[in-house]
């Protein structure tokens, strides 16, 4: 595909090839068959990544990045995913990281941001509640100061890879005010901290990604306090401005399209592959199309945003179709699946049973993807409430 | 259009003693028995199934059963899809009885007995790896003195992780199609059993030389496994109507319930709207279903593509809608909705999917 700079069509070869020579062979088949990487994978990925200055490129020069641009990042992103590299995960590099880099203090940014660099301590996020999804606003998780410490009470909830972290930011509510947003901090807490337990969630494609956070007068130092009592909202807010231009995952949606394609020509329908059916042809071709035309969309977003225009609602229209893109392609990958059963691989025979398990086969692992982007259009705020974004911002509804 | 005769009356009554059934003997605990067996359902349940006398309603009364038809055995299909039953109502009871009951040979009906009260559980093996859902064999039969022997390979065998009987489909020496009962543990029978996404089991067996029992006749029975296989895709949409009649009232119920940005969800309307679609593609599916009910012969298996493509569709996007509606809830294994959509995805392509049954409506086109 074409980028509207050159040097951005030149940098995706760039790391399109650079995945192919040093992803390790054994994290490659993992993600070819969409089996659950370890931490440790993640962990030598990212330091192979870092070793070549890749790792946190989007962090400023001063910070230890390369000082990237929003779209060298996103073009960064899109290519690995393409290439078939695991997803990094957000929570450190992407998220607290840059949180950190414009809020924090002096030592925050000395305490945290090397062991995200080199990829020795592993973040994750707590945001949604219970009573809060959607709608953020309605989070309860209470943090009392206490001397030296704030005191927290309360749970989080869809938290991403807790079980695998050693630090969590949190957005805390510090004080009740008339509106919802005020009073709310965001802080870091230590998840080896007593009062804190983990309750895992599985999801619909038998996989442990989120878990339950639970905060049972849990010590929290004043000093990891982020910015201001009060200013969570807005570094929130921060937060999610950096993220923008990535909520569409054209890179995933290109490497499934073509893993949809591999499958559905080694599978025989009368005798004859999947693929050369009409129907199912007419199917794929219509994928297709829906996912060059998102690149196109997003492409003129990227001309906008190198003019220095800063996204607002166009945001939220490619989630919508970002997330619609990744469904119809999965949805394609399952109608592959379901002419061999619907074989779920990740989910065990239980003892006794006389059969073999089945092996995970590309067609499994599409199937289980299905699954997993049902979660597409609920989570960062669902294509409900990104319709209503959009005609508030747009037409003043 | 047929009106509904007096036999209707006997499947609304059998449909309501399966549905209360289903309520208050088949609680949440069994609803969990597909992924705690290794067979893929409860085998103390599925002795309680036969008692009830599910698995011989297609069956004459002659040959032990209550001599129903579709009609009846969609009623029960209707409760086995609400109340989510793993147990093989279907492969046994929508299946391998009728057929058996059907080829009218001393073999088949010396069987028959077993299957009905529930001693045996025998399993159709009739799709190929290399022919997806098309329905025409390559497996053959092989006369070798007073035995026959199979070869071949067939996949998408549900239920079989819990089966003791294969009921496979083969063709003989002048190329006619007969059914032919083996051995699961027979020498030269390989099975690969496979968990589906539904928690459930179907598996893939290689059969070289494997020594057989011939059940059918010597005529070929080619027509009546079509219309086997169309009446399980039939039983399919009764059972996908009964799932998705559930995940309506169990969604709606939840709109009212959950709160964000200070009102009931069912104060939105774009929900409003979404359940309203989600309500008109059960009630299509509904209409569809009956549609094949009232259906007489040579129409009864276009009715059936027909039914079978609008369910397909109309399960897909009810089982999608009702977990967007529940949002994150809606994507754990913890909550029940997520079993139904994965049971609706297993109604939307057994025997078939859309895509399919689209090709088959209109290649039953009758002459102009």
């Amino acid at each position: 595909m074409d980028y509207p700079l050159p040097e951005l069509s030149a940098f995706r070869l760039d790391v399109i090839r650079f995945v192919e020579a040093n992803l390790p062979a054994d994290i490659a088949e993992k993600v070819r068959l969409n089996i659950e990487p370890e931490k440790s994978d993640l962990y030598r990925w990212e330091q192979i990544l870092n070793g070549h200055g890749w790792f946190c490129g989007h962090w400023p020069v001063h910070a230890g990045g390369a000082g990237w641009s929003p779209l060298k990042r996103y073009v960064f992103e899109q290519a690995m995913a393409e290439a078939g590299a695991p997803p990094l995960q957000p929570f450190g590099q992407a998220y607290v990281g840059p949180v950190i880099i414009e809020y924090g203090t002096d030592a925050q940014k000395q305490r945290f941001l090397p062991k995200i660099i080199d990829s020795t301590e592993f973040w994750c996020q707590g945001y949604s509640e219970p009573s809060a999804g959607s709608d953020l606003a309605g989070l309860k998780l209470r943090a009392e100061r206490k001397g030296d410490h704030y005191v927290l009470n309360g749970q989080k909830l869809w938290t991403s890879y807790a079980h695998w972290a050693d630090m969590i930011f949190l957005l805390v509510r510090t004080s009740q005010e008339d509106r919802p947003q005020k009073g709310v901090s965001f802080i870091l807490a230590d998840m080896h901290t007593p009062g804190i337990t983990i309750r895992p969630i599985i999801t619909l494609d038998m996989k442990h990604h989120v878990n339950e956070v639970f905060f049972d007068n849990v010590e929290v130092p004043v000093e990891n306090l982020v910015g201001d009592e009060g200013d969570g909202w807005k570094i929130a807010k921060f937060l999610l401005a950096t993220e923008r231009l990535i909520v569409a995952e054209t890179g995933k949606a290109r490497r499934l399209l073509s893993q949809v394609r591999t499958v559905a020509e080694n599978t025989l329908e009368a005798g004859k592959p999947l693929f050369e059916q009409s129907a199912f042809r007419r199917a794929f071709t219509e994928a297709e199309v829906q996912l060059q035309t998102l690149e196109a969309f997003c492409a003129r977003q990227l001309k906008g945003v190198a003019q220095g225009k800063v996204l607002g609602f166009e945001a939220s229209l490619m989630k919508i179709r970002g997330s619609e893109l990744l469904q119809s392609i999965t949805e394609l990958g399952s109608r592959v699946a379901a002419r061999k059963g619907l074989a779920l691989s990740p989910e065990p025979l239980p003892e006794g049973s006389n059969g073999e398990q089945a092996e995970p086969t590309e067609a499994s692992a599409l199937l289980s993807e299905y699954l997993f982007q049902r979660a597409a259009t609920i989570y960062g705020g669902s294509n409900e409430i990104q319709h209503n974004i959009v005609s508030k911002a747009r037409f003043g509804f | 259009m047929d009106i509904t005769d007096e036999t209707s009356s006997d499947a609304a009554l059998l449909r309501e003693h399966a549905l209360r059934w289903v309520e208050q003997a088949y609680d949440d605990l069994h609803e969990l028995s597909g992924r705690a067996h290794p067979q893929g359902f409860d085998p103390d349940i599925a002795r309680e199934v036969a008692a009830q006398g599910f698995l011989g309603v297609m069956v004459p009364e002659a040959k032990g059963g209550t001599g129903g038809g579709l009609a009846e055995m969609a009623g029960i299909m209707e409760a086995v899809g609400r109340g989510i039953v793993a147990e093989p109502v279907l492969s046994v009871g929508g299946i391998a009885a009728p057929l058996l009951a059907r080829l009218e040979t001393p073999e088949a009906d010396a069987f028959l007995a077993q299957l009905v009260a529930g001693e045996s559980t025998a399993v159709l093996a009739h799709y190929e790896s290399a022919r997806g859902f098309d329905r025409s064999v390559t497996t053959g039969a092989r006369q070798d003195g007073a035995d026959v022997r199979l070869s071949g390979e067939k996949a998408n065998t549900l239920d079989l992780a819990g089966a003791d009987t294969l009921l496979v489909t083969g063709l003989d020496a002048n190329g006619r199609l007969g059914l032919y009962r083996i051995d699961p543990a027979a020498e030269g029978v390989t099975l690969k059993i496979y968990r589906t996404v539904d928690g459930r089991t179907t598996a893939s067996l290689t059969l070289a030389d494997a020594s057989a029992e011939r059940l059918s006749g010597s005529d070929d029975i080619a027509a009546l496994v079509d219309e086997t296989l169309d009446a399980a895709a039939f039983l399919v949409c009764a059972e996908a109507l009964g799932a998705m009649r559930y995940l309506v009232d169990v969604t709606a119920d939840y709109l009212k319930t959950r709160k964000q940005f200070g009102q009931t969800l069912d104060r939105f309307q774009v929900l409003q709207h979404r359940i309203v679609s989600m309500l008109l593609a059960t009630e299509e599916t509904a209409g569809v279903v009956e549609a094949v009910i009232d259906a007489k012969q040579p129409r009864r298996a276009r009715a059936i593509a027909l039914c079978k493509t609008v369910t397909a569709r109309s399960a897909r996007y009810v089982a999608q809608q009702s977990v967007q509606l529940h949002g994150g809830i809606g994507v754990t294994d913890e909550l029940k909705i997520s079993r139904y959509f994965k049971r609706l995805m297993m109604c939307e392509s057994l025997f078939g999917d859309e895509d399919y049954y689209t090709a088959r409506y209109e290649a039953l086109r009758p002459p102009a």
